[in-house]
């Protein structure tokens, strides 16, 4: 068309120099993410953060030095003692092998890194390929200047820095990547129509599927575009050749993760697809007839074919319901549940409710993470429906069921990310090409027209809507646009021989306008870039493990968390048992190598329980339980001195829930006093004799003199008293972590001992009389 | 009446035990001398491993044993010992060694050459002018005596003895303990290796040692002698107070090494030593008392202290043993008595008498007073030959003493005073009219009775309700018509379901007799009606017909159980002996393996896969396929078989993999391949394309 | 009405079958081979139907392998298929190659989850 448009050489000199200007800017967006990420290096320094990340940065270790097949079958008895836990076959290995293959690579480069320092950066490289993937997706969709747009938005939303700056080394930091890239190449395979394309896009998926749980939102997501495009009379056979082979290549490779493995055939997550697989068939089929058929014919041939394809499918929909009937939990295990029903896991599945990120978001946290998109998004969704192609008809779907998602759990905010830069990079790409023209057209000069000319060959899919978009954008309140968008829509639709015409002429605005418009635009841009920049260095940054407070008196850092994890692995004997509550277990298992009861891969809902009784039962009880699971030393965090919010008194009520679930005889009500959790000394005598309160502020009065909690901001409940089971060992600097021993079994049966020998008296005495006799 | 459910082992335990500890308390059985059990016990703990023994001290301590027991089939040692000896005998080997190899040597008497003596003496005397500690000195001065007995021409005398008799009490203590070096801490085991030492300092003085001097050792020894331990069966030992500095000596190896220095030191002194002869009685009561240890150095140890008080210049102590302290009444058994010597050797003549005996429930009656044994000469025991007929059944304790017939033998000879000895006389207990009976309760009307003969085996078969009584009587009566109360009278009740009841059946005089009032044992029998078996137990340590026999069963029908209170049944006892026993087998539970098809079936099914391939190719024949596409000119031609033959290598490389490749070399592979592939690929599709590109455009 | 019908049925089929029989070779060799792959993946099925699926990753590697080459084996045909507008521009050379690969990849798995 540019040929057509404008035939002389120079058009396409200008191409190519806007390709190699696109690839200039597409780099620097690549190492503007990369850079962004860093703020927590500079400002603390080159470790690890939070706690899953312990686990993967222990599994790349183990990686690294025993190799590939070790770590597939490997058994950890470090953790769940006395359960132990398959790694190889319950972890997601994506991640691992991508950082191991980087730490390969690079050492056969002879760059001689450490394992850790590859972790710590795996996560801000792949959001650099996640920018560009964006770029790529985009691109497709809506062009070059939107891709552009999209990939630098990307690269610095909040929502994804949170989980990707350098050392926070989790799963979601490459399953992003690899999400968008799969739905780049899923887009791609639909407008080339090539196989080709279907196997690299059915690989993507697999390295998705490697990556993260999260793999069943594309695996859902597509054939939802896939039935959308076919109820709205869009089937191609393009589309069959993007979808039939990523169903089989795709569900064979995941059936190979030994995760997921016949889950991909079994679980009802995976259904849809196979649903839709069939029916694609039918379509396919229909379609054919109809082609090779006279269309009165066809007529004929509609009825019969479609009654037996309905038969077939409603046999296909009675199997599949039988299928999910018959497999556990109805198929759906309990984290997809709550993602269909909001309230699921809080009523049901206590461990899940009890994590954070599970919870539902709050509306400032979407400002928080994605702060204008949000603004964007409709005014993108509408660029999308003029015109409406598949590719745009995808991102619909994709921002629509990714923001559902997001309402319901803080995490998957991540997944709608990416869709709300695509769009709203869409828009703002699609505003600013309407206003430069515009702009360019009042300008009265010829040499312009070749500009605009070449304006229109590099974004000649842009040019199309124009006509309504023109005096739509310049101001953002979205109800007032999709008023107009409603009105204006039709226009192209019905003229669209003539848009050149039309768009010279409609695409004028007043010149005031578009320029104030403009500035409008880029004061918002750049609020964005401000607020993101202020969000990776201040509020995403902070490692969870070495904490900082500005206070009047300057910068105050608690690394309390490193120096007991140091002292219990320098103190204690190496098969030592550490109980603590399941968020340390990684940290514990990681940085102070001892085997723990419960860690954060809470599997084993019972044995958490089982940690859960012993800290809310009383000392001897809990002893008792601790004993009983051959632990030597319980671990305790404790933010009270300090005023450390998260710390295990605030999480105490999860611990007597999901003990309470297991074992009847703990009870919350026992532990609140009517119906509000203190610990001062208001609170109940339950709460003040567990064991957890104990351990918490055992001699804490000595600190200040009246045993003030900064946290709770009472004075607490109890303030003098002694342990009679447990021994404290080690307290940190802060008074974070407290480590406790437990006291070995015969300073407590003596009294037994005592009984005993007064009961058998009469034989102890002729004993003691032997005792002077000759032994031999 | 006590009742005691289901604790009759315990309580057999506890009363076995209690008997125990009043036997012990005030008489203990006397450890007879050295036996044969001692030389088969060297024969197994010195033991030669291929015909040698592991160190020099070992083989040392086995020939001396041998010695000692005289054992006749002791093993060979001397062709594989020599040589070692010799290899030690050089005045640079450590002195522990030379020392061993020198005693070996003693024995053995290998062939060594005088020369050799002589450095090695030269040496010694040159360690012994300048040792401190006391190790050293004892065993340089310990080789030069033994130098000295090798090689008379050697000249081994001392030059400077006071010096060096003065160095060696330098390092004594206050109290009669030695120290090994100049610190502080002093030992027993010490002191008997100084007086060792000093010993031989005499021995090798070339001037008499000063008298004095030699008297202070002697109150040394006097004053270790008070602090000797005693058991309170009259057996003295010595033992290491402190742990700790050198290795910690055990009593055994304690006491033998001031054995040992004492009479080595006693020895070479000329006036006597005045040790109180029941301790040193005491002393070889200790090491007999020891029986058989299981170690070789304790049975080192043992041995040669006993052989040294076998014969010492201090006084000898004489063992009285009783071959059996268990005399049966009912075959008139003999009382034996015999004296020897440590090792066994025969004791000078000498009288035996009873001084008196008494039975340990009446201790200040005594049945029998001074009595003298008669001397039997050809078995050597001193035998009293009938019992009195005071003397029943029953424990007793009979007090011995040993009456030398020279008078002067008592300076000799340790016999320690009056002996006591615990005596078990036994005899067979008269069980008499033995009656059970069920008696109504309100008044005690008797409603079955039966006479059984205890002794016979006749059974009775009763039954009862909870509201009768079931009384069962039986009199004990010992052989001299007295009363006897055994330790164990039992009635035990067991129901069918294993639950038992055991009652202790309490005597009035002769007459023993149990009275069960069932109404108010009704809660203690879980209201388990139906079928008791009744055993009785009558055993005691002198009763020689002690029985156990079940007397019958008894149909009980007690109310149902108030189901207010129903007490559920308590679990029952495991029998303590199953607890030592073999554990029940684990079992295993295995996956069970899925069920496989019938491998015809598969093997039809397989060959129905084939069919739609025969299809394929029929179809494919019906079609009229052909190769006419098939590039006819050289180069594609190659290129395109080069592609299907890749494709086919590639396809052979997944069945390897699928056999027995692993994915890497695989990947690798097949990368490989592919390359390959990409490149005929690319030549033979782009030829075919341009090809019909031309029939296109022609 | 039922006549009707069923005479409908019957030039439907006529109709269709000329304008099947209208279809070049190399296309019907295609539709052969994809119901060579489809009867093939249906025997397995009823053999799972007999006897139990218990090598489960076997069963789901032969059923998914023929239903994989016929998926692929339609897509090429889709490819290649003249009447086909969308693919002008696609050589037929390029969509065999394309196809070739895609089942290399497919058996690779194949083969690799065969176990």
């Amino acid at each position: 068309m540019a040929a057509s448009d404008a035939p002389n050489g120079d058009v396409l000199i200008r191409n190519a120099f806007g390709s190699v200007l696109a690839f200039l800017i597409l780099l620097l967006i690549g190492v503007l993410a990369f850079s962004i990420r860093l703020f927590s290096v500079i400002k603390y320094e080159s470790v690890i953060h939070e706690f899953d990340p312990y686990f993967n940065y222990r599994v790349t270790q183990f990686l690294t030095k025993n190799g590939i097949y070790d770590f597939w079958n490997w058994f950890d008895d470090r953790t769940w003692y006395p359960l132990g836990r398959v790694i190889g076959g319950t972890v997601y290995p994506g991640l691992t092998l991508t950082a191991g293959t980087l730490y390969w690579f690079l050492h056969s480069l002879n760059i001689p890194l450490s394992v850790e320092t590859v972790c710590v950066f795996t996560a801000p490289i792949f959001s650099a390929f996640a920018s560009w993937a964006t770029y790529l997706l985009t691109k497709e969709i809506k062009g070059v200047g939107a891709g552009l747009t999209a990939a630098a938005l990307l690269a610095m939303v909040p929502s994804y820095i949170s989980r990707s700056v350098a050392g926070s080394y989790d799963n979601e930091a490459v399953a992003i990547f690899a999400l968008i890239f799969t739905f780049y190449l899923y887009i791609k395979t639909l407008n080339t129509g090539s196989l080709f394309y279907a196997t690299l896009n059915s690989l993507s998926y697999f390295y998705m599927v490697c990556s993260w749980g999260g793999y069943t939102f594309i695996i859902n997501l597509i054939p939802m575009h896939v039935l959308l495009c076919i109820v709205t009379g869009r089937y191609s056979s393009r589309l069959y050749i993007a979808y039939a082979p990523l169903v089989i290549l795709g569900t064979l490779l995941a059936a190979l993760v030994p995760v997921v493995g016949f889950n991909a055939v079994m679980t009802s997550e995976h259904f849809a697809s196979f649903l839709v697989f069939i029916i694609i068939h039918v379509v396919a089929l229909v379609y054919y007839i109809k082609g090779i058929l006279s269309p009165k014919m066809f007529k004929v041939a509609l009825a019969l074919v479609v009654s037996i394809g309905l038969a077939v499918c409603c046999a296909m929909v009675a199997v599949i319901i039988a299928l999910v009937a018959s497999s556990p939990t109805k198929g759906w295990s309990g984290r997809s549940l709550s993602l269909l029903d909001p309230t699921y896991a809080s009523k049901y599945i206590p461990i899940i409710a009890s994590v954070s990120e599970h919870q539902p978001p709050t509306w400032p946290s979407y400002f928080m993470d994605i702060n204008v998109l949000a603004f964007l998004i409709p005014a993108g969704i509408i660029a999308c429906f003029s015109p409406l192609s598949d590719a745009s008809l995808f991102a619909v779907l994709y921002i629509v069921l990714s923001v559902y998602f997001s309402g319901v759990m803080v995490r998957l905010m991540l997944v709608l990310a990416p869709a709300a830069c695509i769009l709203s990079g869409i828009a703002l790409s699609q505003a600013f090409d309407v206003f430069t023209r515009s702009i360019k057209f009042q300008l009265p000069s010829l040499s312009d027209h070749s500009h605009i000319d070449a304006r229109d060959a590099s974004s000649e899919k842009v040019v199309l809507d124009d006509t309504i978009k023109t005096d739509k954008n310049e101001d953002t309140p979205k109800e007032r646009m999709t008023k107009r968008s409603k009105k204006k829509e039709k226009e192209p639709v019905e003229k669209p021989p003539t848009k050149f015409q039309i768009k010279k002429r409609l695409s004028v605005l007043p010149f005031e306008a578009s320029i104030i418009a403009v500035i409008l635009l880029v004061l918002l841009v750049a609020f964005y870039v401000v607020h993101c920049v202020w969000a990776a260095a201040e509020a995403y940054s902070a490692p969870s493990i070495v904490l900082t407070s500005h206070s009047n008196d300057g910068l105050h850092v608690f690394d309390d968390f490193r120096e007991a994890y140091a002292w219990l692995s320098h103190n204690t004997d190496v098969d030592d048992k550490v109980a603590s509550w399941w968020d340390y277990g990684y940290q514990t298992t990681a940085m102070a190598n001892r085997t723990v009861i419960v860690d954060n891969n809470t599997w084993n809902n019972t044995h958490i329980a089982t940690v859960g009784t012993a800290m809310s039962s009383p000392e001897k009880a809990a002893w008792e339980i601790f004993h009983s699971l051959d632990v030597k030393y319980v671990l305790v965090v404790f933010g009270g001195l300090v005023g450390y919010p998260s710390d295990d008194i605030n999480k105490f009520l999860w611990m007597v829930r999901i003990g309470g679930g297991v074992f009847p005889h703990i009870k919350e009500p026992d532990y609140l006093r009517d119906g509000q959790y203190r610990i001062d000394s208001m609170a109940t005598p339950t709460m003040l004799n567990c064991l957890m309160y104990k351990l918490s502020y055992y001699r804490f009065v000595e600190t200040d003199g009246k045993a003030f909690d900064r946290v709770r901001r009472t004075e607490i409940g109890k303030k003098y008293f002694k342990l009679t089971h447990f021994e404290e060992v080690f307290t940190t600097h802060h008074w974070m972590v407290r480590i406790y021993k437990l006291k070995p079994p015969k300073n407590r049966i003596r009294g037994k001992n005592k009984k005993s020998k007064s009961k058998t008296s009469s034989t102890t005495t002729s004993k003691r009389k032997g005792t002077r006799r000759n032994p031999f | 009446m006590l009742l005691l459910p289901r604790m009759s082992s315990n309580l057999a335990r506890l009363l076995l035990l209690l008997l125990f500890a009043f036997s012990i308390c005030d008489a203990v059985a006397l450890p007879g001398p050295i036996s044969d059990r001692h030389r088969s016990a060297a024969l197994e703990l010195f033991a030669p491993q291929h015909g040698s023994f592991a160190s020099l001290e070992e083989s040392y301590e086995a020939l001396r044993i041998f010695e000692i027991l005289a054992v006749r089939e002791k093993p060979d040692v001397r062709a594989t010992t020599c040589p070692k000896v010799l290899e030690n005998l050089v005045s640079s080997t450590p002195l522990k060694d030379l020392f061993y190899a020198l005693k070996v040597n003693g024995i053995l008497k290998c062939k060594v050459n005088g020369d050799i003596f002589k450095d090695i003496a030269s040496r010694l005397k040159a360690t012994v002018k300048d040792a401190k500690t006391l190790v050293d000195l004892y065993y340089s001065i310990g080789s030069l005596l033994l130098i000295k007995d090798q090689a008379s021409d050697v000249d081994v005398l001392l030059a400077d003895a006071d010096g060096t008799f003065h160095s060696i009490k330098a390092l004594s203590q206050s109290d009669g303990k030695w120290r090994y070096t100049d610190k502080p801490e002093s030992s027993t085991y010490a002191a008997g290796l100084a007086l060792e030492a000093l010993a031989g300092v005499i021995t090798l003085a070339s001037s008499e040692i000063d008298q004095s001097r030699v008297n202070l050792v002697k109150n040394d020894i006097l004053k270790l002698f008070d602090s000797i331990e005693k058991y309170d069966d009259g057996t003295f030992y010595f033992d290491e107070k402190l742990v700790g500095g050198h290795e910690h000596q055990g009593s055994i190896s304690t006491t033998s090494s001031v054995v040992r220095g004492v009479f080595a030191f006693a020895a070479v002194t000329s006036g006597k030593i005045n040790l109180p002869g029941d301790k040193i009685l005491g002393l070889a009561k200790f090491f007999l008392g020891i029986g058989i240890p299981g170690d070789a150095k304790d049975l080192f140890n043992q041995i040669e202290s006993l052989a040294l008080l076998e014969s010492n210049r201090i006084s000898i102590p004489l063992i009285l043993s009783l071959p059996a302290s268990v005399y049966s009444l009912s075959n008139k058994d003999k009382l034996k008595v015999r004296v020897n010597t440590v090792l066994g050797s025969a004791a000078p003549p000498l009288t035996v008498k009873l001084v008196r005996a008494f039975s340990t429930v009446a201790k200040d009656s005594a049945v029998i007073q001074n009595k003298d044994l008669k001397y039997d000469q050809n078995s050597g025991h001193h035998v009293l030959d009938v019992l009195p007929d005071e003397v029943d059944v029953g424990i007793y304790v009979f007090v011995f003493e040993m009456v030398l017939h020279d008078a002067d033998g008592e300076k000799v000879y340790a016999t320690g005073g009056q002996i006591h000895v615990p005596i078990y006389v036994t005899g067979i207990v008269k069980v008499s009219n033995a009656e059970i009976a069920v008696l109504d309760n309100d008044l005690g009307s008797i409603e079955t009775q039966k006479t059984l003969d205890l002794a016979g085996n006749d059974i009775v078969s009763l039954s009862a309700n909870h509201l009768q009584k079931f009384r069962f009587s039986f009199q004990l009566t010992t052989p001299r018509g007295h009363a006897f109360k055994p330790h164990q009278a039992f009635l035990k009740l067991k129901h069918e379901t294993k639950y038992e009841h055991i009652f202790v059946v309490g005597n009035a005089g002769k007459k023993f007799e149990i009275v069960l009032d069932f109404l108010g044992l009704v809660e203690k029998f879980y209201y388990l009606s139906g079928r008791y078996d009744i055993e009785l137990t009558v055993g005691d340590a002198v009763m020689e017909n002690s029985f156990l026999r079940p007397l019958g069963h008894l149909e009980l029908d007690l109310p149902e159980a108030p189901t207010s209170k129903a007490p559920r049944l308590p679990p029952l006892a495991v029998d303590p002996y199953t607890r030592y026993g073999p554990k029940a087998e684990i079992t295993h539970l295995f996956r069970t393996p899925e069920k496989r098809p019938p491998t015809q079936l598969s093997l039809i099914f397989l060959s129905l896969t084939l069919l739609p391939l025969i299809g394929f190719l029929v179809g494919l024949l019906r079609l009229g396929v052909n190769l006419r596409n098939f590039p006819s000119s050289a180069a594609p031609a190659t290129y395109a078989i080069l592609f299907h033959l890749g494709i086919a290598a590639v396809l052979v490389l997944y069945v390897l993999f699928w056999l027995k490749l692993d994915l890497f070399t695989t990947l690798k592979t097949t990368a490989l391949l592919g390359v390959f592939l990409l490149f005929v690929g690319h030549r033979i599709l782009s030829h075919l394309a341009t090809t019909s590109a031309k029939l296109k455009s022609a | 009405m039922a006549r009707s019908t069923s005479k409908d049925a019957q030039d439907l089929f006529r109709a269709l079958w000329s304008a099947y029989s209208a279809t070049p070779t190399n296309l019907k060799i295609i539709d052969l081979y994809v119901m060579y792959a489809v009867f093939t993946a249906l025997i397995q099925v009823v053999y799972m139907a007999m006897v139990g699926s218990f090598p489960f990753n076997s069963f789901l590697s032969g059923v998914l392998s023929c239903v994989g080459t016929a998926v692929l084996a339609v897509c090429l045909r889709i490819q290649v298929n003249k009447e086909n507008k969308e693919f002008k521009d696609l050589a037929p050379e390029r969509a065999f190659a394309d196809f070739v690969l895609c089942n290399l990849v497919l058996h690779l798995v194949i083969m690799n989850f065969l176990g």
